[in-house]
């Protein structure tokens, strides 16, 4: 087991970004829908902490992608992808507030707290019971996926998204080549995604989102 | 779609794969839609375990985005264009002063170096004088006043004097090896009097701009 000689040159999470929006720069859309998909529940996640209801959360999320969109070309590249689309969102939701004459509460959270701020809304009910219990139903199923794992790969998937470590950092706490990592990370996803698959196409023929 | 692949998107979704296969990758997910479905689901599974308590779940937003983009009349895949785009008399003053200002530096270059080889070679060179009549080299003597950069008054030995033939002959050659030393064309006057008033060696006495 030799962790230096799997060692690679990958390409950042950033790097990934950054070659997504160039190829949404050059007019592939698919590439700007790619990225909607990695950061939609992020930017969500940050507006829901101005906004409580769920319907306004997904206008404005759509409302914050087709001007990220729009002003795609002023990208540069000089800070993170998501950083940027974090203060457009931002900026959107509080539009939105003074638009509707509310008061703009939480309005001085940074990119780097949103994540761990849950901004007291814990208990808030965003949309319909019925809606409610579709968005839980998922979870349940990725939750109850993760559980079934064995137990290697659920470390593995654990410590990746959860934890936020690397695949080298996982590579050490389990005491195994990355390759295995690799491995693990990729068939505990494909569990959990075998286990989804009737679920999603419900859901998918019913609405466009789960809620 | 094979798990090798899936593989790579688990891969390059979390940062992990080689630069060259995430390339490469990226594009095939841009054509193939199988694999974008991969990558949506994949995010899908990342989005519920890393949701916060109390946010909702987000999905498909990338699907509505898209939906409205194609919907504005004004033809969002414009935009790129415009904002891209360079004035038009930007396309073509560019190149013209590139070379406007490779030609001046150029031109420059030449003239600069050009006037630095004829006064090194002025001051450095201490040319003889091969006289065709079998005598040894003779020392140049040289009085050699630059007029304007363009004339040079040129004294021959006075030694010579004394042989007005070969002295004819030595002035043309000296004149020639003077002016091939100079890559410059140089007008050469040849000043008598001073020939007679000068017996001893002449040297070069002063090069003035």
């Amino acid at each position: 087991m030799n962790k230096k000689q799997d060692k690679k040159i990958e390409m950042s999470e950033k790097a990934v970004d950054l070659a997504l929006v160039k190829q949404a720069q050059k007019g592939d859309m698919k590439a700007f829908e790619m990225l909607v998909q990695r950061y939609q529940q992020k930017v969500g996640g940050a507006i829901s902490k101005l906004i409580k209801d769920y319907h306004e959360i997904q206008d404005i999320t759509q409302d914050v992608f087709v001007k990220v969109y729009k002003a795609l070309p002023n990208f540069r590249g000089d800070s993170a992808f998501y950083t940027w689309i974090y203060r457009i969102a931002i900026n959107t939701a509080k539009n939105h507030l003074v638009a509707k004459g509310r008061r703009i509460q939480n309005s001085d959270i940074e990119p780097s707290e949103a994540e761990n701020y849950s901004g007291g809304f814990e208990n808030q009910d965003f949309d319909t019971p019925d809606a409610h219990y579709e968005r839980q139903e998922v979870e349940q199923v990725v939750h109850d996926s993760i559980e079934q794992l064995p137990e290697d790969l659920k470390q593995a998937i654990i410590l990746r998204e959860l934890e936020g470590l690397s695949y080298e950092e996982i590579a050490e706490k389990m005491n195994c080549p990355i390759g295995t990592v690799r491995s693990r990370i990729f068939r505990a996803r494909d569990a959990v995604d075998n286990a989804l698959k009737p679920l999603r196409k419900k859901e998918y023929k019913r609405t466009n989102y789960v809620r | 779609m094979s798990d090798k692949s899936n593989e790579q998107i688990s891969n390059l979704m979390d940062g992990e794969l080689e630069i060259n296969a995430s390339k490469f990758l990226l594009k095939r997910m841009a054509a193939d839609k199988s694999l974008s479905e991969k990558w949506e689901s994949y995010h899908l599974i990342k989005s519920c375990l890393q949701r916060q308590a109390g946010e909702p779940l987000v999905i498909d937003v990338a699907g509505r985005v898209c939906q409205e983009l194609s919907q504005q009349n004004d033809g969002t895949s414009h935009i790129f264009e415009s904002s891209t785009k360079t004035p038009n008399f930007h396309k073509w003053l560019k190149p013209v002063l590139g070379m406007g200002i490779a030609a001046s530096v150029a031109f420059m270059s030449v003239f600069l170096i050009q006037n630095k080889n004829d006064i090194d070679a002025i001051s450095n060179e201490q040319p003889t004088i091969a006289l065709q009549t079998g005598l040894k080299p003779l020392p140049v003597n040289i009085s050699a006043n630059m007029v304007s950069g363009s004339q040079a008054i040129v004294s021959p030995p006075a030694s010579l004097s004394r042989f007005p033939s070969v002295s004819a002959k030595n002035t043309f050659n000296y004149n020639q090896g003077f002016s091939q030393i100079n890559t410059m064309p140089y007008l050469i006057i040849l000043n008598k009097d001073e020939v007679k008033k000068q017996l001893t060696p002449l040297r070069i006495n002063n090069i003035s701009d």
